[in-house]
């Protein structure tokens, strides 16, 4: 089975207000000693035995913002990662990047270091609404940075855009899109805003500062998006993620799939063996702990295998191919086909021929699909 | 034993309000005559049951042999035993008294007479107690005993001379009490050469023994091999093991007239051992039973279903063991469109219910709907037939009823004056009426009041309770059925009636139970894939109606590592709550909201 790297790298410029990831504002010091420990971490899993022989598919640089971390620090990141575990001969390796955050060189760096796969995390293309979440760029930034991108070389690329912003209008969500697809991307997330627990989007929204995120027209963009991208040759594979054919993200699909990662930096989580486990959530408790040669876990949950099956099918749903029913066993079988057939009478899901996948209805669902299979 | 012996023998109970402090005085005693030590002495260690711990009361009684080398150098056989010290369980507590000759009246020196004081010191005077007049908690600055002292004398008109003055958290006066048992409480006058008459006044299961039963003896004696007869089912059965609780479990050669203790004789029912019953020797009959015997009858009822239909079976078979341990409730099987099979059960009170349910969950692990507890309504039909209603859902039409009959109690209620403005109010909207205003000092009052049963059973006492800032205290006795206009409450969802859900209201007041069940209703169940109708109806005729508006969508926009990790928690976690709900029809309607009558608020 396949095997993916994830390293969180927990800094940004400033923090967005929908935000709730663990980050900090970026410090050049911090970053210095933060790269050091994940150094260490590296060597420590790559000593071990439970990685087994398997050599990474994928490499995904995600946070806060990695760019915020020198070019040569994720250079010398992606060198170490190939060094101690062997990268796939043609591994997909991604940055998540800030557009403000780039320049040619840094990403001709980052590209002859063997990153070949860039994410520019765009959200709107209307600067009010980026505002109003406390996002500060330009789309003069933007259309430089793709422009980089693509003469270092970048051959995958994805935006990554949110829909039902404050203020947002189903008119301003196709210019978005409009937008998004004159800069001919390869890959294009699109999520509904979602509003976490303690984010500063949170309190706005509870003191009324800002309207509630209205569910029917986040439903319509939902629409709206799925129409215009699959209209311009895209292809819908998972909930909130399409690309060109053949540019699905290659790291994503393991969550979805039971494939396996191994999650680096703090508060990055794992899931290898059956067992999901999970960083520290604190940057100085993970150097610390690393400085001491330990791993910086906090918990882990060994799963059981029909545990592991029930998530694996949880997760698989979210793939619009959905997902083939064969390989689970016995008696577990009997109740996962009720809950199945209950499903599919309440319109949520479809089934055919030895697969299941969600329905239109059952895509807006899906956590109420899982809370019913898990 | 010899006339000698019998004449050492105290038996006694501690009679108090609750929190008044009976608890903390049964551990001194305990300690003061090394019947178990400071450190074995769990606080309040005849409180066995972790429920009672929980809710710091007692349901079960006990009974505890202490022996006891008083002042004037003999040594007693002193036997405490503990009464339960909650309305619902009046006719326990008068049964445990009866096997009393004296009672220790505890009343707190900062809380003075309380509805329960009064309530429990009747019930001993009926069973001609000498009454030992105890104050307690006399070292908090608080405390006013000559207030206290007044308030006994004119409430209960007891002579308040020789009244003892204690605090049983520092251990003051506590041998005091002891001998005050001994000096005044009388010996039992029973006679040892009759033959055998025993008071049975509590029992429960034990997984090796069968049913324990606490008797006193009242003529004769009681031993292994004898033959013994329950004279209210005259069953027979052979004592296998007498003891006594001291308060370990230990075995003794027999139990002798006055004594009081445990008797084991491989009895398997609980209902075998009614409470109040008179154990005979089955050879040898003694003249008549004992006075005071009465079946007990469960005043409250409700449906209990298990969540999970499957688990029809367990949930039978742990009502069944529960029976054991308990025959005041009481449980049969129902059917009911929105839940499937389940039981329709009995109870003394509300209490009791709430006990009952929580160690069904607790102990049996099982997922339980109860509906809302009903009071049991007597129609009279047209065609001349008497009908004991204890579901709602199976009253006739009205124009099948002639009359319609619902249970009433005389309340006592003691409270500060400052509060009789908002108790009148209270009980006025419960359809009081006013029996009486008394006095009992010139800041107390005491009100006695008619009220129906179904009005109190809900939510009485704790609105009693928030409108005096917890001062209040009740007390009640049934007295009866009167006629009533009453009328049957239906409520559907989408369209459709739900009989889990029916209930029975004044008809005054029937708008306002709909409409605020409707509210309470549209709180509790969630939101879900569509819109909900919830509506109130009588008969055909809506009056109220509530709608829980649909959610558009709940899915994870990000779901990569991260998001897993906490999302999987999260859901395994909704999938527990899933298992409390229960599907009607389309709806998911949780547990509580099958229990939304006891939640309606405000009058």
């Amino acid at each position: 089975m396949a095997l993916g790297i994830y390293i969180h790298a927990p800094f940004c410029r400033t923090r967005c207000s929908f935000c709730a990831f663990y980050l900090r504002i970026h410090r050049e010091d911090q970053a210095h000693t933060y790269v050091d420990a994940v150094k260490r971490e590296i060597r420590l899993y790559a000593g071990r035995a439970s990685l087994g022989e398997h050599r990474p598919d994928t490499l995904y640089f995600g946070g806060g913002t990695p760019t915020t971390l020198r070019p040569e620090q994720l250079a010398d990141l992606v060198a170490i990662v190939r060094d101690c575990f062997g990268l796939a001969e043609r591994a997909e390796v991604t940055v998540e990047a800030h557009p403000d955050s780039v320049t040619e060189e840094g990403l001709q760096t980052l590209r002859q270091a063997g990153v070949n796969r860039i994410s520019f995390g765009v959200q709107s293309m209307d600067e009010e609404e980026l505002i109003q979440v406390g996002r500060k760029t330009s789309r003069a930034a933007l259309d430089r940075a793709v422009a980089h991108a693509r003469t270092a070389g970048f051959a995958n690329l994805n935006l990554d855009l949110i829909y039902g912003l404050p203020g947002q209008t189903p008119a301003s969500w196709r210019e978005t899109l409009a937008q998004a697809l004159a800069l001919v991307p390869d890959h294009l997330s699109c999520y509904a805003l979602t509003v976490e627990d303690k984010t500063h989007l949170q309190v706005s929204l509870h003191r009324g500062d800002l309207p509630e995120p209205d569910q029917d027209v986040q439903n319509a963009m939902e629409d709206e998006a799925a129409s215009l991208l699959t209209a311009s040759g895209f292809q819908r594979y998972e909930i909130s993620n399409y690309c060109r054919p053949g540019h699905a993200c290659r790291h994503n699909l393991l969550y979805w799939q039971g494939g396996e990662y191994l999650g680096l930096g703090p508060s990055a989580q794992s899931y290898l063996n059956g067992c999901r486990f999970g960083n520290v959530e604190d940057l100085t408790a993970y150097q610390d702990r690393l400085a001491a040669g330990e791993p910086a876990v906090l918990q882990s949950e060994q799963l059981s295998p029909a545990q592991q099956r029930r998530e694996a099918l949880v997760f698989g749903l979210r793939l619009i191919e959905g997902i083939s029913l064969d390989g689970a066993s016995e008696d577990s079988v009997d109740q996962r086909d009720q809950t199945l057939q209950r499903l599919r009478q309440k319109g949520l899901v479809e089934l055919e021929e030895g697969r299941v996948r969600l329905t239109a209805l059952g895509r807006r669902f899906a956590d109420q699909v899982a809370v019913e299979l898990l | 034993m010899s006339k000698d012996l019998q004449t050492r023998i105290r038996n006694f109970s501690i009679i108090a309000h609750i929190d008044h402090g009976k608890s903390t005085l049964a551990d001194r005693f305990l300690e003061t005559t090394g019947a178990i030590t400071a450190r074995e002495s769990r606080d309040q260690i005849l409180d066995a049951m972790d429920l009672e711990r929980e809710r710091g009361i007692t349901i079960k009684a006990h009974a505890v042999a202490i022996r006891y080398k008083a002042d004037d150098g003999q040594t007693y056989q002193l036997h405490l035993i503990d009464t339960p010290g909650h309305v619902d369980f009046t006719y326990e507590v008068s049964r445990s008294l009866a096997a009393c000759e004296g009672a220790i009246l505890l009343v707190d020196a900062t809380q003075g007479v309380e509805a329960q004081t009064i309530a429990n010191a009747h019930l001993a005077m009926a069973n001609n107690l000498t009454i030992l007049p105890v104050i307690n908690k006399i070292d908090l600055p608080s405390s006013d005993v000559d207030g206290v002292k007044h308030q006994i004398q004119e409430v209960l008109g007891l002579d308040v001379d020789d009244t003892l003055l204690i605090s049983a958290k520092e251990g003051r006066g506590v041998r005091e009490v002891l001998e005050a048992v001994v000096a005044r409480v009388p010996p039992p006058s029973g006679d040892p050469d009759k033959p055998l008459k025993a008071l049975i006044f509590d029992s429960w299961f034990d997984n090796y023994q069968g049913i324990i039963v606490l008797t006193r003896i009242v003529d004769g004696s009681i031993k292994p091999g004898t033959k013994i007869r329950l004279m209210s089912n005259n069953k027979i059965f052979e004592v296998l093991e007498v003891g006594q609780f001291t308060p370990k479990r230990t075995k003794t050669e027999r139990l002798n007239t006055g004594e009081v203790g445990y008797v084991c004789a491989g009895i398997r029912e609980a209902a075998d051992t009614k409470i109040g019953d008179t154990i005979a020797d089955a050879n040898r009959s003694t003249d008549a039973a004992l006075p005071g015997y009465k079946e007990v009858k469960p005043l409250v009822f409700c449906g209990l279903y298990s969540t999970d239909t499957a688990r029809f079976e367990d949930l039978r078979d742990a009502l069944q063991k529960l029976r054991l341990n308990d025959s005041s409730f009481a449980y049969e099987p129902e059917t009911s469109l929105a839940l499937g099979f389940g039981f329709r059960c009995g109870f003394l009170g509300l209490l009791h219910m709430e006990i009952i349910q929580e160690r069904l969950e607790r102990e049996y692990e099982l997922t339980l709907i109860t509906t809302a507890p009903t009071v049991v309504y007597q129609v009279l039909t047209t065609k001349g037939e008497i009908l004991q209603i204890d579901n709602p859902a199976k009253l006739p039409s009205p124009s099948a009823i002639a009359s319609f009959e619902e249970p009433f109690i005389q309340a006592t209620i003691i409270t500060p004056e400052r509060y009789v403005g908002n108790i009148l109010q209270l009980c006025q909207d419960r359809r009081g009426t006013q029996k009486g205003l008394q006095y009992l000092d010139p800041t107390r009052v005491m009100l006695t009041y008619e009220l129906p049963l179904n009005e109190v059973i809900l939510d009485f006492y704790d609105k009693l309770k928030s409108k005096t800032q917890g001062y209040a205290s009740l007390d009640y006795e049934l007295i009866g059925y009167r006629e009533s206009d009453l009328v049957k409450i239906d409520m559907l969802l989408n369209g459709e009636t739900v009989d889990a859900l029916s209930f029975i209201a004044h008809k005054e007041k029937a708008h306002l139970r709909g409409r605020q069940m409707a509210e309470k209703m549209k709180e509790l169940i969630p939101k879900q894939m569509f819109e909900i109708a919830i509506q109130a109806a009588i008969g055909n005729k809506v009056i109220a109606r509530e709608t829980v508006g649909a959610i558009k969508k709940n899915v994870t926009a990000k779901c990569y590592g991260g998001d897993i990790s906490r999302k999987r928690k999260l859901w395994e976690k909704q999938k527990e709550g899933k298992k409390r709900m229960k599907q009607i029809g389309r709806v998911e309607v949780p547990q509580e909201a099958f229990l939304a009558l006891l939640k309606v608020t405000g009058e």
